[in-house]
């Protein structure tokens, strides 16, 4: 097979892995005349598809052949699509040819499981190691683990890997026996922990080291600076949302995940019958990714998010975003004064960004606000203003208390459906 | 008082130290000389030593200003130089917490313009595209790009630490940026080159290959898409000519994904041994993960 055709088998099988993330690793460059590339701050998206995806990284599969059965994965043993492999010489002159044109920021490679484990993680390595050591590649490269591979292994892997990522897959122990019997969730997480303490390992060096000489030398010692990742699949089984966030939250405060990414299981070529027929709808998975910024950036615990009684138990409300649903359950915290309340009660208020709580407690140290500077602030007024007093602005009290105040917000169906195009209830509507 | 020529943020803090020694209000400034927004490649102008009778102050603003006044010296609008002063004055005028003030009119202009310039430095990062050509018998990355603000000058430096070990040169309607391993030079900006060379190479092909392959067409967002790669940068992008074929395509693509049959996750097991039996062996080792025997 031609280099241009494997390249096409090889990003379709690669597409549904969500993460193209080429952030926060150390600060790399150039300039010593060696090699090629930099890295380091903030990522940057060299394109973007139709979908929406940012391309940053070249994200390819060395190979679609794959012993496992996982029945969500089109690069399944018993899927027939295209099956290819490059060669390790292959996918390292892609990348270099690619990052020379300013494609992309670097590699993401990540492979179907050939021969077993250790032999699949090896190949992956030789192209990193090679890009890195043969042609002094400063760029970001991103490994997909393989499940079980063995510790020595995947100290190799960060050495040379910017970001090292296993996915978990699915929220459920029986899930995963259920839809990918090769995967067990031991063999999943005993990898995370090792990647975690590799990770803490290098980065304790990194800093003792500096303390030490008490000048900004270069550690020794080199691990995945730019941490782990992780993704889920939503949709393909039948966990609730509470059951996914509980699990997200495991994974960052376990295992120090820099990202859990949540893929909606979509339409793929030579689908297997193990799969509910309809995808979910593509706001789930939006949804999903608002209460896990929640999670993060905003101090909430998942069994605030969720709701956990009622008829929509365990769910997350697609209509409205989680930090707006939360509020109208919980009405008795507002309305919270813009002047006085902590940031963390600032962040608690619907519209109100991480970003502009901060924004609003360096301002209000020198003039008290009003409506008119949460709007110059770009706040979104209309869903706000029932929660909030500013100079000029109290909130009507009948309002919080009105049995209907979710109506108020929940947009117009039509809207709905054209702000989440889903393609399924496009085909089926 | 009129000022003429200035045209980076340099010779602007020279003036305005100047004048600030001198305690010029900011109003009494007609900033506006010609060609503002021109970029210079002469030699820098010679400022003056300050010949004033006034002793020099030592002024101190904050270190953000001076960040946010470099990115903004970028935006292309004839009255930056006017506002950059006037907030200057401000600040060592009783105001040295302005820059706190995010609602203040000159401070918002002066943060929007800030972040304008960086998003627009952003996207040059991103989307430039170099092309392979021979020049005197050496390989030499060039790219055409047209930027929003006066940006190539201060984008240099990026290129220059990512590319440092190619030769290349990025050709812009404001000024170009050529680097050839040793000295980054910058002259004058140019028209849209017809005649980049580029038989030989061949990679815009593999590109777009690609990013038809790594778009999925079961989740089509284009707004997505367009509030981050604005159509303006579309004719500067290889890929993009497929922009249109993969959107509308993607409604049959998918439809059919839909409508093929699925098939029962056993039925290659059933027929291959070697699977069977590897499989197997993966999924007992799995059992006595999941169910440890506890003594």
């Amino acid at each position: 097979m031609k280099l241009i055709d494997k390249l096409a088998v090889l990003a379709d099988a690669a597409k549904y892995d969500a993460s193209c993330a080429s952030s926060g690793t150390s600060h790399r460059n150039s300039l010593d005349g060696k090699g090629i590339g930099s890295a380091g701050g903030t990522g940057i998206c060299h394109s973007y598809t139709p979908d929406g995806r940012c391309v940053s990284l070249l994200k390819i599969l060395l190979t679609n052949f794959c012993i496992y059965e996982c029945s969500y994965c089109v690069n399944r043993a018993s899927s027939q699509v295209r099956k290819a492999r490059f060669s390790v010489a292959e996918v390292v002159k892609l990348t270099l040819d690619f990052y020379r044109r300013n494609y992309i920021e670097g590699l993401f490679l990540s492979s179907g499981i050939i021969n077993n484990e250790d032999y699949t993680m090896e190949q992956l390595i030789l192209v990193a190691k090679d890009l890195r050591l043969k042609h002094g590649f400063r760029g970001y490269i991103h490994l997909k683990t393989i499940p079980d591979a063995s510790p020595e292994l995947l100290k190799e892997a960060g050495r040379y890997a910017d970001r090292l990522s296993i996915n978990i897959e699915l929220p459920t122990q029986q899930s995963l026996q259920k839809l990918a019997p090769e995967k067990s969730l031991q063999g999943i997480t005993s990898t995370m922990s090792r990647l975690k303490s590799g990770i803490e390992e290098a980065k304790e060096q990194h800093k003792n080291h500096t303390r030490i000489s008490n000048q900004k030398t270069r550690s020794r010692l080199v691990f995945a600076p730019a941490g782990q990742s992780s993704q889920m699949i939503i949709g393909a089984d039948d966990s609730t949302d509470g059951t996914i966030l509980k699990t997200t939250d495991r994974l960052y405060s376990r295992y120090r995940m820099r990202r859990v990414y949540y893929s909606a299981f979509s339409p793929i070529p030579d689908a297997s019958s193990a799969l509910p027929l309809q995808a979910p709808p593509l706001v789930r998975e939006h949804r999903l990714y608002q209460a896990d910024w929640l999670l993060r950036f905003y101090g909430f615990r998942t069994d605030e998010i969720v709701p956990t009684q009622g008829t929509d138990a365990g769910m997350l409300d697609l209509h409205i975003d989680p930090k707006l649903a939360w509020a109208i359950r919980h009405r008795d915290w507002f309305p919270v004064n813009i002047n006085r309340a902590p940031l963390e009660l600032l962040l608690r208020v619907p519209g109100i960004g991480a970003r502009t709580a901060y924004k609003i407690t360096t301002v209000r140290k020198h003039r008290l606000l009003r409506l008119a500077d949460l709007q110059k602030l770009r706040v979104p007024l209309k869903k706000c203003r029932p929660f909030i007093e500013t100079l000029d602005h109290t909130p009507n009290s009948q309002l919080l208390e009105h049995d209907n105040l979710r109506a108020q917000f929940v947009p117009p169906v039509q809207q709905e459906l054209a702000l989440f195009q889903s393609t399924a209830s496009m085909v089926f509507s | 008082m009129n000022i003429d020529g200035v045209r980076d943020f340099k010779t602007w803090r020279q003036h305005a130290r100047d004048l600030l020694r001198q305690q010029v209000h900011p109003t009494t400034i007609n900033w506006a000389g010609d060609q503002q927004t021109q970029l210079a490649f002469a030699e820098p102008i010679q400022i003056q030593e300050s010949t004033s009778a006034y002793p020099p102050t030592k002024t101190q603003v904050p270190a953000n200003f001076l960040k946010l006044a470099r990115a903004a010296a970028c935006y292309r609008d004839d009255d930056r130089w006017a506002l950059l002063y006037s907030l200057l004055w401000r600040l060592t005028h009783d105001e040295p917490h302005l820059l706190h003030l995010i609602t203040d009119p000159e401070v918002r202009r002066l943060r929007h313009m800030a972040q304008a310039v960086r998003r627009d430095a952003h996207k040059m990062h991103a989307f430039v595209r170099f092309k392979k050509q021979q020049i005197d018998g050496q390989d030499w990355y060039v790219a055409w790009f047209e930027p929003n603000h006066l940006i190539v000058p201060d984008t240099a430096d990026f290129f220059i630490r990512r590319f440092n070990t190619m030769n290349w040169s990025i050709l812009t309607p404001d000024a170009c940026a050529h680097w050839d391993q040793q000295q980054l030079k910058l002259t004058e900006g140019c028209e849209k080159p017809t005649d980049i060379d580029c038989t030989g190479d061949d990679m815009d092909d593999y590109w777009r290959q690609y990013y038809r392959h790594i778009f999925n067409p079961a989740r089509l967002k284009t707004r997505a898409m367009q509030s981050e790669m604005p159509k303006k940068y579309w004719h500067n992008l290889p890929e993009a000519e497929l922009i249109n074929e993969l959107t509308q395509g993607s409604g049959q693509l998918t439809e059919q994904m839909l409508r093929n049959a699925t098939r029962h996750p056993d039925h290659l097991r059933q027929k291959s041994k070697r699977l069977r039996e590897q499989q197997d062996r993966i999924r007992a080792k799995n059992e006595i993960l999941n169910h440890p025997i506890t003594e």
